[in-house]
């Protein structure tokens, strides 16, 4: 039996404050394979960034396991992380917030990539997301959203991870040059074969996008299946609610 | 366009808005007859939201803006000091805006928010119930606890809807609403719609809904405005502007919605970037980016008329 590239075991994820605890994440089981592109979908407070950040461990779980590539992460400490995380990597929703404004793309690109000993031109890395070379001098406000996410795109390449989780990666690009960074996703997907864990609340994406989906809600996973299923035949009441939202 | 002179709701002719010497919105015109929704399309410095805040003088620090012509329900707005100005807003303009948390204040409650504006729609003194029907009014379940309750204590949906009610209680003769629902999910933004289409019948209000999405403002327009680069470069009927896009820029935008929406395998593409507001192409400002670009594009380029109501900004309809 061949280990997934990432499973999840009842993964519980808790905020506490003084006054009360709050259960983000409550159980959630699934499995993405290599290549697998997963989306998540449901509405905000369902639990689905705080998953993404919790399956690489920018948080730390109450309970249950994350075993990316067949090891257990769940417990790992920062220093025993970091040569894991070119494994997986993270394109945020908000492109500017994810640069350091006081260095140049080519620095933001050139920096990962030196930490985790990887060899390559940060021009090629520009290219493979469709940027001109001379970008790499830029500032991150000099750059459009579109050319941003891109550039944020390719900084996740650069490391050849396994998996990559984007969360709500297209929502605050603009309508013209979110078609732009949806394809780019699908020919990187299909040139490098990274898995995507692909976190949106705009089931059109989804479905353009991802082979499976997940629905969540407040922090549980309500069902998990083959994109074409969940759309013909959803199997909870919540899914059926969500799918009726579909302006068409 | 349809509607002028003293029936209409709204009349603008040729706003421009700068900012020192750069050009942000670049000679707009609108016009609204009572009753009537516009939806105003556009992405990230298209001027959409900056048109609207200049027709509540509410333009940031620093932008000036200009018009041959600002009317509402025949009275020129131009003339108005900052006092008379100031009564009109709620009762002749009011807005509603994309962020229902920054739209009250965190300390008050939705009672002490709603009251105020009650006071403005001249109140019998009986606030509370009137408050509690207003709120009823858009679908908020046991209004007397809510109006007890922070703007932190509720959702964005419900701060959504207990603005839309504040803005509902005063009827004003024209509501601007911009992204009202872009903040909210999808389950969320459907009620909201909803809701704005149950208003639409209940209220004489002009209506102008700013959306980046050309399928929500369908759901809610009588006639729909693309703007680009400052410029509006398409107007018409609705469902004539969703079926049959004249200008380029609007057929991109609809190819890649209706691409989406069919799971097609690649989705259409409009190249290249929106343009820098510091430096837009000359003449067309989509120019860059168009597969019918050809020679006479680099000029300005005016207002056509090819179709009954409808107009757009492009050399191809000649």
């Amino acid at each position: 039996m061949t280990e997934p590239l990432l499973r999840l075991e009842e993964l519980v994820v808790e905020f506490a404050d003084p006054h009360r605890r709050v259960r983000a994440v409550d159980g959630v089981s699934l499995e993405i394979g290599a290549g697998d592109i997963l989306g998540l979908v449901g509405e905000s407070g369902s639990g689905k960034t705080t998953l993404a950040k919790t399956v690489l461990r920018l948080y730390r779980p109450h309970s249950g396991r994350i075993l990316l590539q067949g090891r257990d992460i769940t417990h790992l400490g920062e220093a025993a992380l970091r040569p894991l995380r070119r494994h997986a990597q993270m394109v945020f929703q908000d492109p500017l917030s994810s640069f350091n404004p006081r260095h140049t793309i080519g620095r933001a690109l050139a920096i990962p990539m030196r930490l985790h000993g990887v060899a390559r031109p940060v021009p090629d890395v520009l290219a493979d997301v469709g940027l001109p070379a001379g970008f790499a001098d830029r500032y991150p406000h000099q750059l459009s959203g579109g050319q941003l996410q891109r550039a944020a795109i390719g900084r996740a390449l650069s490391l050849s991870p396994a998996l990559i989780v984007a969360d709500e990666a297209v929502s605050k690009l603009d309508v013209s040059v979110r078609a732009q960074i949806l394809n780019l996703l699908r020919r990187v997907h299909a040139e490098r074969g990274v898995s995507l864990l692909f976190i949106t609340h705009d089931l059109h994406v989804a479905r353009f996008l991802c082979h499976r989906i997940g629905v969540m809600r407040a922090g549980r996973l309500l069902e998990i299946g083959p994109t074409a299923q969940v759309f013909a035949s959803p199997a909870h009441e919540y899914t059926r609610t969500l799918l009726g939202t579909i302006v068409t | 366009m349809t509607a002028a002179g003293m029936s209409a709701a709204l009349e603008l002719r040729n706003l421009r808005v700068t900012l020192g010497t750069v050009q942000l919105v670049r000679g707009v015109d609108l016009d609204l007859a009572p009753g009537e929704t516009l939806g105003v399309i556009g992405e990230s410095g298209s001027g959409k939201t900056l048109t609207c805040l200049s027709l509540l003088r509410l333009l940031p620090r620093g932008m000036a803006a200009q018009a041959d012509v600002l009317r509402l329900k025949g009275t020129d707005l131009g003339g108005l000091d900052e006092a008379a100005f100031r009564k009109l807003r709620g009762r002749g303009i009011a807005m509603i805006f994309q962020d229902p948390v920054g739209a009250f204040n965190p300390a008050k409650r939705i009672g002490w928010h709603m009251r105020a504006v009650l006071a403005r729609a001249a109140s019998d003194g009986a606030w509370q119930r009137r408050a509690a029907a207003a709120l009823s009014d858009v679908g908020i379940a046991e209004p007397e606890r809510v109006l007890r309750r922070y703007p932190h204590q509720l959702s964005g949906g419900m701060l959504q809807r207990a603005l839309i009610a504040m803005v509902a209680t005063l009827a004003p003769d024209v509501i601007i609403a911009d992204e009202p629902t872009t903040n909210l999910d999808n389950i969320i933004e459907q009620q909201i719609l909803a809701l704005f289409r149950s208003l639409q019948q209940r209220l004489s209000s002009a209506l102008v809904f700013i959306t980046h999405d050309m399928r929500v403002a369908a759901l809610v327009s009588d006639r729909l405005a693309v703007m680009y680069a400052g410029q509006i470069v398409e107007t018409g009927p609705a469902e004539a502007v969703l079926h049959r896009p004249l200008h380029p820029y609007t057929q991109g935008l609809i190819a890649t919605a209706d691409a989406l929406a069919s799971g097609a395998a690649q989705l259409a593409e409009i190249p290249g970037q929106p343009p820098s507001v510091l430096d837009p192409p000359a003449g067309c400002a989509f120019r860059p980016r168009c597969a019918s670009a050809r020679a006479g594009c680099e000029a300005p380029q005016a207002l056509r008329s090819p179709g009954e109501a409808r107009q757009v900004r492009c050399l191809l309809y000649d």
